[in-house]
């Protein structure tokens, strides 16, 4: 065990002294995340916000002068243009935003009909569809109002029904709802990318840059160094996952403080953060185990690379089916590797703890990686994987694991 | 002297999916004894390396075995490792470490003890002059400090073997004459030196006893005089020469 934390400390040094590692497991999670997420914030809003302070530009064309004509000319969010003389090509340049066409009200009804165009692949005039909405909305409101007056009755006399809504999850509970959806995904594929640097580096890389003699010529058991190498991906990953957990909450509280709806509160219950730590770090060791086997396999840091991107890509389709619609962690998806994880995370961060299920995912979770362990294991125990020697690539792997299977038989 | 190494018909076979079954070591037996400095002389390629390999417990023998100050190189490979100190052109340094983290390192990994380890690494810092580089890191360094921090790191643990392949190559002159130097230290400090060479001076000015390697098989084993009655040659060069000839006719 002594052996294993000397090895240990002394990789994580050296690994905490590598650029790229420091920037894929630390630097990119912390900030990277959090700066991109509060520039989108700060981007969204500000458009948001020159957008709700420009004018919409319309052109109207009445037959007879309308109460809808009138509203928009006293509405200050719009600016009522001369007419043009080709509308329609003046809403598809851009010149104006929507062009608005009143006929006369019909004489038995006092129906008025309006059609109106707008260019839908322009921000402006989006805008100006909804605040048209709005107005006719308010004008039509005010229009019947007046009608039933006439007749001596109000809106009331003809309400049938009347209906008040009321939502009864907390801020709180919104807000465990939007990290419960978007934090699994992001989650898996952050603490994968935090593993995967580390795990060629003191594989593959060890071999790549002759260390790999020298240390396997000291008086340390092979198995404890290999234990040392493993215990720095495990805590790299597991790492990479802690950082994102914060960045990403903070970055999304912030996100959301800045669009300022106060019925989203964003924040993760104490026993979620526990359990999401816990699960988390039994699959670090899972994705850990995966990509030192992988990486052992290759000869320098490249090779290294191309046999870990695969399974890193890999991992998207179980972890994409835990966030598609309908899909929940119960006694079925708690036996697929990887979605029952993001699932996992999904509930618990949602605040739902649904036992056997959860015991099924850490269990197999637990099974799967001490069983890429064992073969990581052999694979290391190859004399000519282990120095990087001979013809071996990843296609010998099978070929270890009937071996194996026949030694232990 | 007591016999600190015991190479007996060592055999190594690879399979090389191109080239098929290869015998890099063919039957190889050769007996070392503490203060003393035992050479390999071979061409490339001819079964030096991958023979210090299996004594340093890199490779594992196809069949044979060896014994390294008591221990056996299969059963007992963890306690012959700790018994030695090995160095070679592939035993690189770790670059993001500085001289005096990789000797505190590789000293904790050889169970050197923690009471003395800070004294023997200082000791080490000033026999290899490496006072004034030991906090740079090791990638900032130049070959020939390389050299002295790697020649430091192969005895931190004061092994009572050590084993050398080819260390002097790709050193400047001065290095490798420090290198040497140290390596003729070694006997007088009562150590079992195996020292793998193709350079003939080298082999001349260090070793006791030398074993000319060609094609993995030992031709001849013996002290310089011993391989001069043995050939009739006086140069080590025409030496080593009538023995490789006779050899390749022997193989043929």
């Amino acid at each position: 065990m002594r052996l294993i934390g000397t090895v240990f400390r002394t990789e994580l040094r050296a690994a905490l002294r590598d650029r790229n590692t420091v920037v894929y497991s630390l630097v990119i999670p912390l900030a990277l995340y959090p700066i991109l997420f509060w520039g989108i914030g700060e981007w969204f809003s500000f458009q948001q916000g020159s957008l709700e302070k420009q004018k919409s530009r319309v052109v109207i064309e009445e037959e007879a002068r309308s109460p809808l004509g009138e509203a928009i000319a006293a509405d200050e969010r719009w600016r009522v243009s001369e007419r043009e003389t080709d509308a329609l090509a003046a809403v598809s340049a851009g010149e104006i935003d929507a062009f608005v066409r009143i006929e006369a009200p019909s004489s038995d009804t006092g129906t008025w009909s309006l059609h109106a165009w707008f260019d839908e692949a322009r921000d402006r005039s989006r805008v100006a569809k909804t605040r048209l909405g709005e107005v006719i909305e308010e004008t039509d409101r005010a229009l019947v109002e007046d009608r039933l007056l006439a007749y001596g009755e109000t809106n009331e006399t003809f309400a049938i029904i009347n209906m008040e809504t009321e939502n009864i999850a907390s801020a709180k509970e919104v807000g465990q709802t939007i990290l419960a959806r978007v934090l699994p995904m992001l989650l898996v594929f952050m603490l994968s990318m935090g593993a995967m640097h580390p795990a060629v580096d003191v594989l593959a890389g060890e071999k790549e840059r002759k260390t790999i003699e020298t240390i396997l010529v000291s008086g340390a058991p092979r198995e404890a160094i290999l234990a040392g190498k493993y215990l720095l991906v495990v805590t790299a990953a597991f790492a990479a996952l802690v950082l994102n957990l914060i960045g990403m909450v903070l970055a999304f509280k912030h996100m959301f403080s800045m669009m300022g709806d106060a019925k989203i509160q964003i924040a993760i219950p104490f026993t979620s953060v526990i359990a999401v730590l816990f699960a988390g770090l039994l699959f670090a060791a899972f994705v850990a185990a995966v990509m030192v086997l992988f990486a052992s396999f290759a000869r320098t840091f490249k090779e290294g690379q191309s046999y870990v991107t695969p399974f890193y890509l890999l991992m998207m389709f179980p972890t994409l089916l835990a966030v598609m619609p309908g899909v929940e962690l119960d006694l079925r998806t708690a036996w697929i590797p990887i979605t029952n994880v993001a699932l996992l995370f999904r509930e618990v961060i949602a605040g739902n703890f649904p036992w056997g299920p959860i015991a099924i995912t850490l269990g197999t979770l637990l099974l799967t990686t001490a069983f890429v362990i064992a073969i990581a294991r052999r694979v290391y125990a190859d004399e000519e994987l282990r120095l990087g020697s001979g013809g071996k690539t990843l296609r010998s792997l099978p070929s270890i694991i009937r071996r194996s299977r026949k030694r232990s038989a | 002297m007591s016999s600190m190494i015991s190479a007996d018909t060592l055999v190594k076979r690879y399979h090389d999916p191109a080239r098929g079954d290869l015998l890099a070591v063919d039957h190889v037996s050769f007996e070392c004894r503490e203060g003393e400095i035992f050479g390999l002389l071979g061409p490339n390629g001819a079964g030096k390396t991958t023979t210090l390999r299996m004594l340093a417990t890199l490779l594992k023998p196809t069949s044979g075995t060896a014994v390294l100050n008591g221990y056996d190189v299969v059963r007992e490979s963890e306690k012959v490792r700790a018994s030695i100190g090995y160095l070679s052109g592939d035993t690189g340094l770790y670059g993001r470490l500085t001289p005096l983290e990789t000797l505190r390192y590789f000293a904790r990994l050889n169970h050197f003890p923690e009471g003395r380890l800070e004294e023997r690494v200082m000791s080490l810092v000033r026999e290899f002059e490496i006072e004034r580089f030991a906090d740079v890191r090791c990638e900032k360094l130049s070959t020939g400090m390389k050299q002295k921090v790697s020649i430091a790191r192969a005895v931190v643990h004061d092994p009572a073997i050590l084993i050398f392949d080819e260390p002097t190559s790709g050193l400047d002159i001065l290095v490798a004459d420090t290198l040497l130097t140290y390596i003729e230290r070694c006997r007088d400090l009562d150590k079992c030196v195996v020292f793998s060479t193709h350079v003939m001076s080298e082999a001349e000015r260090l070793c006791d006893r030398i074993a000319v390697i060609y094609e993995g098989r030992i031709l001849a084993v013996g002290s310089l005089e011993e391989l001069r009655s043995l050939t009739g040659e006086r140069y080590l060069e025409k030496i080593f020469r009538s023995l490789l000839e006779s050899g390749s006719r022997e193989i043929a």
